[in-house]
């Protein structure tokens, strides 16, 4: 089944090179002149200017693609070659332009890529129906323009190989067809429990060990767990048997709520502890008669397995980074301590005299817990509904659960030729002894190991239904990170996905679930490297740092993800992500903030105040502007860097060879103002070439303390400490008013950070589009955008001017490119 | 089998956990590598160390060349093995001189990667080459690193160039090192091979259908996962038949694989020579790399002394590789000189161990090349690698002086070629070498 796009992409490759032959266009006539007159004094071995060289290239490839869309970005917008030399005359421009467009046409596009960590354990999660985190096992990913979906990063290596086969043997040993279910499960119904040591007994009459199950029993309540505050170590913990391989899945099902004695108690937070893994902190709000339930499965191979078995630890926590009235508080010793709301944070306290009920302190109350030490899962997961019949020790039995594995694996409908190799295995192992579950779980095996598990198809390949089918998962892993469903499956079935209001519908509605945080968690973290450590300089807070200097960076980073995420799911303009009148907080938000206080750790829309200096707007969130500060005490050059990178997509080139250190903390440079010493380093020409633009821009954020938050003066000079164990900045000497003043990339001149952010969404919102469709693209299709890409991003965001750039039409207008869809028919010529 | 030797048992080194007090090396296998146990020929190991971001140029450079050379203030530590290494300075890459934070994809390479955003090409690391000529071993190569991953994290490329994962985890380490002990799972790891390896072959054919419907770059990318497999496969064939000469027997519980501090470097660093010690002498593999530390970062506990001690601002490892390599009496200087010292002891403290392990013939260092070194001697500066190298006398490497070159002329690539040819690789060239270093063998 050949579609006819598929015919005009072949015809592409084959016929668009002789466009460029017929007219006796060759790198010898065309571009090495070019080059030799106008680029290779700069870009030469000796100079490498920006870091490229142009004197050893000698055509356009696969391998320098990139570099020729440099070029011809360069060439086109009159950046290169530079205003003071002779501009070259506009006809050997054109006809430069014109000979590489071509040529990097020629070439085709690389639509098949491997399946990234991420992808790899979402996908194995999916076709197994275990709920494990598989990528703890995997080795990391490269990345493309700082995204762990890019084609070229996605490389291939024995030891990852080796590494999948061991995750692969994990992940199907947990399953079972016809063998029974293994080894037994532990449950206990503290509701119903009368005597905890005797209940407990009766386990480690079975293996299991520990002192005895911390906790107070509460007929028809469950087991309550008293609070600690973090630092502290009393946890409920015990030793479950673990298998003599100690491989294997263990699964631990809760049943939860928060118990609070006495009005206006903060929150409990549960901690699950595993085999020395943290698997979840989180708070704890269910009432009694609505409680939570929670099931965690981890591989065994994945953890510390002791001797006497895998320790499970449940720990009730408070992390509330603020005091809270009439309970007891922490560090009352220092009352000249500015600290917002009083007296330090909130100390769980229990009163031994007291029973539960009276405690000043909250619970988390278990109801009841199941252990299953070995757990195998039956394989089809009972809620697929899979219409198998009835499963025998039978070759035809093997071949139906082995074709319902097949296309769940593989994404896409299987024909029997093509799965015949692994039922060919099955049935060999068979042969050599092996049982039916044993057998088929290594068929299974690998179907993982085979490339259309572990590779993205091109949604150019040229089986139609094949290319659909890779549509469908490019659409879903783009916007879920994890295969697609069923409707998706369906529509590509029907060969109806192409169609535009269709794919319109689809990203409406992959956006519009909540899995959809599978999309914009990790591509906000790439796009704006969120995942740099974030600084927290608070004086006020000092020794209580480390008592919820976590929880509070969390929550910084959460602002930005779940601000991205709403300005997408509402479809709001682009302008939005630098101009807003809103952010999202939650309690420990808010007292950084400085705003009303806020119950519980999640996050939500709050209105900004109108004299809030910052506003909205990703620019202004504490985290971002606290992160640009860990790597030393440049943060002007950092924060200047960044927007100029991610913001204003004007990337600066990477730092020339031997440059002089600018060292502000030290001998004559101490205590004078950093624009003064940036003039200075302005003055080495090496050095003024990218300081010129990222310095005027990183004035603009000189308002945020290094904590991200709003300061009106600066000290002279900042010395790097460490507050418990994590960086610190502390302001040293005077102090002087804070001047943010600044320039943009093309001269326009700002007083405040205001201006700043109102002249990046009048004058810069387009590149900020661009920036971000760029982003959205390599994202998207794991390839950096080429000449023609970036010229279809181009006419896509210009579609959308007018309406101001909706940010999830930009998502649909990268979903329906003919460089999303490998869909090249425009350009194809006929054959003769 | 030394008679003083404890008795083989089967003890996971979790029963080590609280008691780990190393026991001297000398001690485990009676103070001899696995070959001069079995009156087996001598294998050929080599161990390549990273030093990241910039060193100490001032206290590093000793003042003189030659034979009577002074030793440099950053090399006293090795004071007493003088005649057991030499200073090589000035080698470099000098088509493949790059900048800034990415010198680890290339300081073993030595190829000029391609710095156009959103690609990085690499070729083959020299000890992947060598990985490839001195096995088979139980662990073809290992790469060891501050933290697990890939990119600037590892030192070693694989043939095809690209990252070969590393890890940081002395436990994942120690457990990959050695077959199992006891019959049973030596007979269910032999049965586990046999599956895998019917897996791998199944899946295989797959794979070449995949690839057939494919255009070039596509093909290419599935060429590398053909590769692979045909890697993993060779390896599952290795790994058999040294299963069955079974475990290294030697007192498991002696060898430390859990610090006592969380966050030391000196501690690291030593943990893993341990274990690189250990893995020469039962033979498990014959290539390590190791990746010292980050450009930026771990921001390891020493640094906060360091920089106490000299009147330094406390800073993190990246603003100390900028700010300490500059001027020679800036306290950041000293910090870093205080860095470099404390890598040189650790090395010189490795040197003297396998020293202490009796070879087939000579030692256990006298055929183990060991290079130790880094790509800057001040931020951003890709010219002059500081260089030490030692061990390998019997594969005829002479020591005990510092060789100076000119600037700039002579490639790193040349002492690459001269450690892979005394190791008996058959290689002619390697990336831009022009002829082994004669200076450095006797």
């Amino acid at each position: 089944m050949i579609a006819r796009f598929a015919v005009a992409v072949l015809a592409l490759s084959l016929f668009a090179p002789a466009d460029a032959r017929a007219a006796d266009d060759s790198f010898a006539t065309v571009a090495a002149p070019f080059f030799k007159q106008h680029c290779v004094s700069c870009h030469n071995e000796k100079k490498r200017e920006g870091g490229v060289r142009l004197d050893q290239v000698t055509g356009v490839d696969a391998g320098n693609r990139n570099l020729w869309t440099l070029v011809h970005q360069k060439v086109t917008s009159g950046e290169m070659p530079p205003k003071d030399s002779p501009r070259p005359p506009a006809a050997d421009t054109a006809r430069l332009l014109k000979w590489v467009a071509a040529q990097q046409r020629a070439l085709g596009v690389s639509g098949t890529r491997r399946l990234n960590r991420r992808e790899l354990s979402a996908a194995l999660r999916d076709v197994t129906g275990l709920n494990v985190d598989f990528a703890a096992a995997l080795p990391g990913d490269g990345t493309v323009a700082g995204f762990d979906t890019g084609a070229e990063a996605l490389q291939e290596a024995s030891d990852g190989v080796a590494q999948w086969l061991v995750v692969t043997r994990r992940a199907t040993d947990g399953l079972r067809f016809l063998d029974p279910p293994r080894g037994k499960t532990f449950a206990l119904n503290f509701r119903e429990v009368r005597d905890l040591k005797k209940a407990f007994d009766g386990w480690k009459a079975d293996g299991f060990s520990g002192k005895e199950l911390k906790g107070t029993l509460r007929p028809g309540l469950g087991l309550l767990i008293e609070s600690r505050a973090v630092g502290d170590r009393e946890e409920l913990s015990f030793a479950a048997p673990a298998p003599p391989s100690k491989e294997g899945v263990l699964r631990v099902a809760l049943t939860v709520n928060a118990f609070k004695p006495l009005p206006n108690l903060p929150n409990p937070r549960l901690w699950v502890r595993i085999g020395g893994k943290d698997l979840d902190f989180r708070e704890v709000t269910a009432a009694p008669d609505k409680p939570t339930r929670l099931v965690y499965e981890v591989q065994l191979g994945d953890l510390v397995v002791q001797p006497k078995g895998v320790t499970i630890s449940l720990a009730s926590k408070v992390e509330v980074p603020y005091a809270v009235e009439g309970f007891e508080n922490e560090d009352k010793s220092n009352p000249k301590d500015p600290v917002p709301g009083g007296t330090g944070p909130f100390r769980p306290f229990f009163d031994r005299k007291l029973p539960p009920e009276k405690q000043p302190s909250p619970f988390v109350v278990l109801h009841d817990i199941a252990i299953e030490p070995d757990a195998l899962t039956a394989w089809p997961p009972a809620h697929w509904n899979a219409k198998l019949g009835a499963v025998n020790d039978d070759a035809a039995s093997a071949q139906r659960l082995l074709a319902l594995w097949t296309e769940r694996a593989w994404r896409r409908p299987v024909a029997a030729a093509e799965r015949e190799p692994f039922f060919k295995l099955y049935e060999k192992l068979r042969r050599d002894g092996l049982t039916f579950d044993a057998a088929l779980r290594a068929a299974f095996r690998a179907v993982l190991v085979s490339a259309p598990f572990r590779y993205h198809a091109s949604p150019a390949h040229p089986d139609r239904a094949i290319a659909d089918h890779a549509l469908a998962s490019r659409l879903s892993f783009m916007l879920w990170g994890e295969p697609p469903d069923a409707e998706l499956r369906a529509l590509a079935a029907s060969g109806q996905l192409r169609e535009p209001a269709a794919l319109d519908a689809q990203v409406d509605r992959l956006i519009a679930d909540p899995r959809s945080d599978g999309f914009v968690r990790p591509f906000a973290v790439q796009w704006l490297e969120l995942e740099q450590p974030i600084t927290i300089a608070q004086a006020h807070i000092n020794k209580q740092d480390f008592r919820f200097a976590r929880y509070l960076k969390a929550s910084m980073r959460e602002e930005t993800v779940g601000y991205v995420a709403r300005l997408i799911a509402n479809n709001r303009p682009a302008s939005e992500l630098v101009a807003s009148d809103w952010t999202l907080m939650n309690d420990a938000l808010a007292r950084h903030y400085g705003y009303p206080a806020l119950d519980g750790g999640h996050l939500r829309k709050v209105t900004l105040r109108a004299d809030d200096p910052r506003g909205g707007g990703i620019l202004g969130h504490a985290g971002i502007q606290s992160m640009l500060c860990w790597m030393g005490d440049n943060w002007v050059i950092y924060r200047g860097a960044w927007a100029l990178r991610h913001i204003i997509d004007t990337p600066p080139p990477p730092p020339p060879l031997e440059v002089p250190e600018l060292n502000p903390s030290e001998g004559k440079n101490k205590g004078k103002p950093f624009r003064e010493l940036l003039k200075q380093h302005q003055a080495d020409a090496k050095c003024a070439v990218c300081h010129r633009t990222i310095d005027p821009l990183g004035f603009a954020f000189q308002n945020f303390d290094l904590s991200g938050r709003w300061r009106d003066v600066e000290h002279e000079s900042y010395k790097r400490g460490e507050l418990d164990g994590r960086i610190a900045w502390a302001g040293e000497g005077k102090t002087r008013p804070v001047d943010a003043a600044g320039r943009l990339p093309r001269g326009e001149e700002f007083k405040t950070f205001a201006e700043f952010k109102r002249l990046v969404a009048e004058k810069y919102q387009g590149d900020l589009v661009r920036g971000l469709s760029k982003n959205l693209f390599v994202y998207g299709t794991g390839r950096v955008p080429g000449i023609d890409d970036l010229s279809e991003l181009a006419e896509l965001s210009a579609a959308l001017r007018a309406k101001g750039y909706p940010l999830r039409d930009l998502i649909k207008g990268v979903a329906k490119s003919r460089a999303f869809l490998e869909q090249y028919t425009t350009e194809a010529k006929e054959p003769k | 089998m030394n008679p003083k030797t404890n008795a083989v048992t089967r003890r996971t080194v979790l029963r080590g956990f609280g008691a780990a007090i190393a026991l001297p090396y000398l001690e485990i296998m009676g103070g001899r590598t696995a070959a001069a146990e079995s009156g087996a020929k001598e294998p050929r190991r080599l161990a390549c160390f990273y030093i990241p971001g910039a060193i100490n140029r001032h206290t590093w450079f000793p003042k003189d060349t030659g034979r009577d050379y002074t030793l440099a203030p950053a090399h006293q530590p090795l004071a007493k093995f003088r005649d057991e290494f030499s200073v090589l300075t000035n080698l470099s890459h000098i088509t493949g001189r790059i900048s800034g934070h990415v010198h680890p994809y290339n300081w073993l390479t030595g190829h000029n990667i391609n710095l156009v955003p959103g690609t990085i090409t690499n070729t083959v690391s020299m000890d992947q080459v060598a990985a490839k000529y001195l096995g088979p071993t139980w662990v073809p190569s290992l790469a060891l690193s501050f933290a697990d991953g890939v990119g600037t994290t590892t030192l070693s490329r694989n043939a095809m160039g690209v990252d070969v994962p590393a890890t940081a985890n002395y436990r994942t380490v120690f457990e990959r090192l050695f077959p199992p002990a006891d019959k049973a799972q030596l007979k269910e790891a032999d049965a586990r091979i046999a599956l895998d390896k019917s897996v791998l072959d199944t899946a295989t054919g797959t794979v070449k259908d995949f690839q057939k419907q494919l255009g070039t770059d596509d093909r290419r990318r599935l060429d590398q996962y053909l590769e692979s497999i045909r890697e993993v496969e060779k390896r599952l064939d290795d790994s058999r038949a040294i299963l069955e000469r079974g475990r290294p027997k030697f007192d498991e519980e002696s060898v430390k694989t859990v610090p006592q501090g969380k966050n030391g470097m000196r501690e690291h660093i030593e943990l893993m020579m341990d274990l690189i010690a250990l893995a020469f002498q039962t033979d498990m593999t014959r290539v390590v790399t190791h990746s010292l530390g980050g450009e930026g970062g771990p921001n390891y506990d020493e640094y906060k002394d360091w920089a106490q001690k000299n009147g330094a601002p406390v800073r993190g490892a990246h603003d100390v590789h900028h700010k300490g390599g500059g001027d020679a009496a800036s306290p950041d200087a000293k910090v870093l000189a205080a860095r470099d010292e404390m890598l040189v002891a650790c090395f010189a403290r490795l040197v003297e161990k396998l020293k202490g392990v009796k070879a087939a013939d000579g030692t256990l260092l006298d055929h183990t090349v060991l290079l130790f070194g880094g790509a800057q001697i001040s931020s951003h500066s890709g010219k002059s690698f500081p260089t030490l190298l030692a061990g390998g006398r019997k594969l005829g490497f002479k020591h005990g002086q510092h060789l100076k070159w000119a600037n700039d002329k002579k490639p790193m690539s040349d002492l690459y070629l001269t450690i892979l040819q005394q190791l008996g690789c058959p290689v002619k060239a390697f990336k831009e070498s022009t002829g082994p270093l004669s200076e450095v063998l006797a």
